[in-house]
């Protein structure tokens, strides 16, 4: 009986995931699978869809690649940096949005606006912002007397400039999110909260977070892929992978061996190595999210 | 957990087995047009697919020459041209295409980008064609750029794939204003050009001269100081026994550009023509084809040969022209006929005339429209001009073979390191791009 | 507005949280003003490398020129932008809601390992996907048609795991408490929770519809008719290999941007109801 009930429910679920599942099979998981099937020849042709050598030349060959440790230890240095930087600013700034202050439908437009902003209009701000001599940076710095930093030029200021852009780049659509979770909370939970006398501080540990847990956990795990898959951010900002591949990131590596040096395996290979890496970080984090969820 | 990992590997298998579905024969095209009249062509009525790489006003110039060639070509070919994006999404779609069965029949790209396409087995020869009865003359085309003609057989199977419609080369701009008031010269060779940039530098107290593109002055400065770089069969020269010499000199003439603060990149810029128009920078070595961008703040601007070594060299540079086989002897020939008329004078004169690039024929400088063009003044037509009267000889282009992407890039960084730190080892510097080249 | 529990109470507090937040959003629009700014400058004001905030004299004459150019017809992608977001957004609506749904509530066997799966292939970045999805677009035969550049991007894991999110986020009693009253699974997903989620739905909605309204390089590959293609490369036509015609390029990408803008003023009370609203209405 239990049996039943439980192939009962199984089907009807699949019924309901049928038009999604479809289109990812077709769409993403199919392509997947091309794309591991190039990584295990060390050459392949994409037209006739043959490869030759068959094994894992390619994966040795990029892991002795110093551009990729480069790549590999660029992209981790900006997940550390820009994940949990951006996910507390803009959760700060959502709760602020969500406080009645005056001008908060302004101020929500506002922080929203570099969502809609066309990418390459964005990257010439910045591009003004930190130039050395004109820049608006290096003019502010330069009241206190500090020196002119060369941000874009000097590859060892790349990737802290990257990182202030990626920062800059992420806080609209993680506000956003926020403002909707926020939504989600029964005010009355607050309400009773303040008849308690609890300060802002307790509310916002004792109600805010843990009711913002679900799309907070989310925010974590879509943060740390999407900096993980940074390449949008680095072109925006640098043109290529800045000053002597100085902010190059795995998927940048990814791109260029693929669509410009046509090193097919070496970009597959490049593919499943980043793969593997992100989904040990996200299954860590939704690990360490539902045993939080559980307690 | 078992039970999962068998049915992943199920799903796997299958996939593989779907992926490998559609395989096809990668056959050289050969070209046998001896029983083909005219007659049949014009009976054939065909249709053409042209993906090209022009936007803007070079896309709209592109259009007037298929204009061109749909309204004069004796046969009744029709071509229809689409602009596909920039070179590199062009070439993405083409590759798509390719893999795809459904490649158009004419496609603009970079030569090393039509490397890749030769394992599809569709990139046509046109060795043979270029002799043939159709289309260009062999009087028409003993004018078109030699240079040209060689770096569309530069493949490393000698055979030709592409053929070209107009080129940009570097030239020199200069502050003519600056130059004139201060007695300058301008300089013609690269020791003449080091001596003028301290010159400025010491009136100005900053960089004086900004080289626009790394990748270029990677391979060609080491060109034009002696050394020779590589071969279309990819074996690389350039820091062997006979050239490390003339490469070291080069590298050290850069380094001391740089330490004496008269040379500079483009760097956070990203083109020289920014800084040079406002002054932070006297003259530049950059493409003819940038000139819309150098919009001079209160001084005239001169435009002349960039200066060379003692080899001279300087770079041509654009993308080509290249046929898809379809395996209709009919089809392909017409596909010839237009890869052909791109080195027509009339074309090639019409195009340039409408962008800032040299027309592939020599012929095409004394078309009418090419003449306006340069008669109408300004920075643009000079330096196009400029770009279309190089001495035969002078023009230079990468050859293409496998990984010529990767060293070129790894050369460009030698270069760009030595600019970034004045104090940079060059001995470990090209110790660091041989290895890096050794590897691919 | 006074029953609003998380309004700040101190007056001064209050004062600084403001400046702070102005403070916030003009680092925040910055891009924004230099993409208008930019948009009314001449070719010389906006490669200059010094500042200039504002151009001497507007050249309201870019727009003109974008909007009248014939080998690039902004109408015609303008017509075809809004068909493709639209119906993007929609089917992905629908795949997003059942999806969500069945993960969130239905109990099925395999559910969280599917559900990790379907995590995993977020996990490619999407680069890797296009010859591959080139060849099955072409194989289903709908190359140059306006089916290719919806089809593809009907279902996100993306949404569907942030939906998913929004819904844990309603009480679970109410879900039981339907069940017991002989409510059905379907009846229940768009009678109760789809209400419920509403300024989540709208969220997702929204960003779909930029997306896809910003999407470039598929809809260039699997267009080749200029009548089937969308405004983001009708953007892309002002920058060449010598360089960028970028006074044109922010004129269209301002024109770009504004439907965007006011698709959001108009949904954002949606997302953002100022608490008024009074949480679940269980």
């Amino acid at each position: 009986m239990v049996g039943q009930n439980q192939k009962k429910t199984f089907f009807r679920a699949m019924l309901y995931l049928l038009p999604a599942l479809v289109i990812i099979a077709v769409f993403v998981v199919y392509p997947m699978f091309h794309t591991l099937r190039m990584s295990v020849y060390e050459d392949f042709n994409i037209f006739s869809k043959e490869g030759s050598g068959f094994g894992l030349s390619s994966y040795i060959w990029v892991l002795q690649d110093p551009n990729f440790h480069k790549a590999l230890a660029n992209t981790f240095i900006y997940a550390i940096v820009t994940v949990p930087v951006s996910i507390a600013l803009s959760l700060v700034i959502a709760i602020l949005l969500n406080s009645g202050i005056k001008g908060s439908k302004f101020f929500q437009t506002a922080y929203f606006l570099p969502y809609v902003t066309n990418a390459i209009a964005i990257g010439l701000a910045f591009r003004f912002i930190f130039h050395s001599e004109f820049g608006i940076f290096n003019k502010f710095l330069g009241l206190f007397g500090i020196d002119a930093i060369q941000w874009l030029n000097d590859p060892d200021w790349a990737m802290f400039t990257l990182c202030i852009f990626g920062i800059w780049s992420a806080l609209a659509f993680k506000i956003v999110i926020f403002l909707a979770g926020l939504q989600g909370i029964d005010p009355q939970l607050y309400q009773a909260a303040r008849i308690d006398e609890a300060g802002k501080w307790k509310q916002f540990i004792k109600i805010t977070v843990p009711q913002l847990g679900p799309i907070l956990a989310y925010q974590f795990v879509i943060a740390t892929i999407g900096a993980f898959k940074a390449y949008v951010e680095v072109v925006g900002l640098f043109g290529d992978d800045g000053p002597l591949h100085s902010a190059t990131t795995m998927v940048y590596y990814m791109y260029d061996k693929f669509y410009n040096a046509n090193r097919y395996t070496i970009a597959a290979a490049s593919g499943v190595i980043m793969f593997l890496i992100i989904m040990v970080f996200t299954f860590i984090q939704m690990h360490m999210s539902n045993r939080r969820a559980d307690q | 957990m078992k039970k999962t990992l068998v049915t992943l590997l199920c799903i796997l298998c299958a996939a593989f087995a779907f992926a490998n579905g559609a395989g096809e024969s990668a056959a050289a095209s050969t070209v046998d047009t001896s029983d083909i009249t005219a007659d049949d062509l014009r009976n054939a009525n065909i249709t053409l697919e042209l993906w090209h790489a022009q936007t803007s006003e070079n896309g709209i110039a592109m259009d007037m020459v298929v204009d061109l060639f749909n309204k004069t070509n004796e046969y009744g070919i029709t071509v229809n041209a689409t602009c596909q994006g920039g070179y590199t999404d062009c070439h993405n779609k083409i590759v798509s295409a390719l893999a795809a069965g459904t490649a158009p029949n004419i496609g603009q790209a970079y030569n090393n980008n039509m490397m890749t396409y030769m394992p599809s087995g569709k990139l046509m020869d046109l060795t043979g064609y270029l002799n043939d009865g159709f289309g260009i003359t062999a009087e028409e085309l003993a004018t078109v750029v030699p240079s040209y003609l060689e770096e569309n057989r530069a493949f490393p199977d000698g055979k030709t794939y592409a053929t070209s419609l107009g080129k940009s080369t570097e030239v020199l701009f200069y502050n003519k204003t600056f130059f004139d008031e201060h007695g300058l010269e301008v300089p013609t060779t690269y020791e003449e050009l080091a001596d003028v940039a301290k010159q400025i530098t010491a009136i100005t107290g900053r960089p004086s001269v900004g080289f626009d593109s790394m990748d270029n002055l990677g391979i060609y400065g080491p060109v034009n100081f002696g050394a020779q770089y590589a071969d279309p069969q990819g074996n690389l020269y350039i820091f062997d026994e006979n050239n490390i010499d003339a490469t070291m000199d080069f590298y050290r003439w850069w380094q001391e550009g740089i330490q004496g603060g008269y040379f500079r990149t483009a760097g956070e810029d990203s083109y020289c023509s920014g800084p040079f128009s406002n002054g932070t920078i006297i003259a530049y070595i950059g493409s003819s084809a940038g000139t819309a961008y150098i919009l001079p703040d209160g001084f005239e601007v001169g435009v002349a040969y960039a200066p060379v070594g003692k080899n001279p060299a300087v770079i041509q540079q654009g993308g080509n022209f290249c046929g898809f086989a379809t395996g209709d002897p009919l089809v392909d020939l017409a596909t010839s006929i237009f890869l052909e008329f791109m080195y027509d004078a009339e074309a090639s004169g019409l195009y340039a005339a409408n962008t800032g690039y040299a027309p592939s024929n020599k012929a095409g400088l004394e078309t009418e429209a090419y003449k306006a063009s340069i008669a109408a003044g300004g920075i643009g037509p000079a330096a196009k001009d400029i770009s279309a009267t190089y001495p035969d000889g002078v023009l230079a282009y990468d050859p293409v073979f496998e990984n010529s992407y990767e060293t070129r890039l790894a050369l460009s960084d030698i270069v760009e390191a030595i600019a970034l730190d004045k104090n940079a080892d060059i001995e470990s510097l090209i110790a660091e791009a041989e290895r890096t080249i050794a590897a691919l | 507005m006074d029953n609003n529990p998380n309004r700040i109470q101190n007056k001064y507090t209050r004062a600084l949280v403001f400046i702070l937040l102005l403070l916030g959003s003009l680092v925040m629009l910055f891009p924004f003003f230099w993409m208008i700014s930019g948009s009314l400058k001449t070719i010389r004001e906006i490669t200059s490398p010094e500042i200039i905030w504002w151009p001497e004299e507007a050249q309201w004459s870019n727009y003109a020129e974008v909007l009248t150019m014939k080998t690039n017809p902004f109408g015609i992608y303008f017509k075809n932008s809004i068909l493709v977001a639209v119906a993007n957004t929609v089917f992905t609506l629908f795949t997003t809601i059942l999806a969500a749904f069945a993960f969130s509530r239905l109990e099925f066997k395999g559910r969280d390992k599917l559900f990790s799966i379907l995590l995993a292939t977020m996990m490619v970045p999407s680069q890797m996907y296009i010859i591959t999805n080139f060849i099955t677009i072409t194989r289903m035969n709908l190359y140059d048609s306006l089916w290719a550049q919806i089809i593809p991007y009907t279902a996100s894991v993306f949404y569907i795991y942030l939906l998913r999110q929004f819904f844990n986020q309603i009480p679970d009693q109410i879900y039981l408490a339907a069940k017991v009253d002989g409510c059905s699974d379907w009846k229940y997903l768009w009678k109760m929770m789809v209400p419920n989620a509403k300024s989540s739905l709208v969220t997702i909605g929204l960003f779909n519809f930029i997306a896809s309204w910003n999407a470039y390089l598929w809809p260039l590959m699997v267009t080749g008719n200029i009548n089937k293609r969308v405004l983001s490369i009708g953007l892309q036509y002002f920058a060449s290999e010598s360089g960028t015609a970028y006074h044109l390029m922010m004129a269209g990408a301002t024109i770009v941007v504004l439907p965007l803008i006011i698709i959001y003023l108009l949904f954002q009370k949606y997302i953002i109801q100022g608490i008024a609203r009074g949480g679940l209405k269980g």
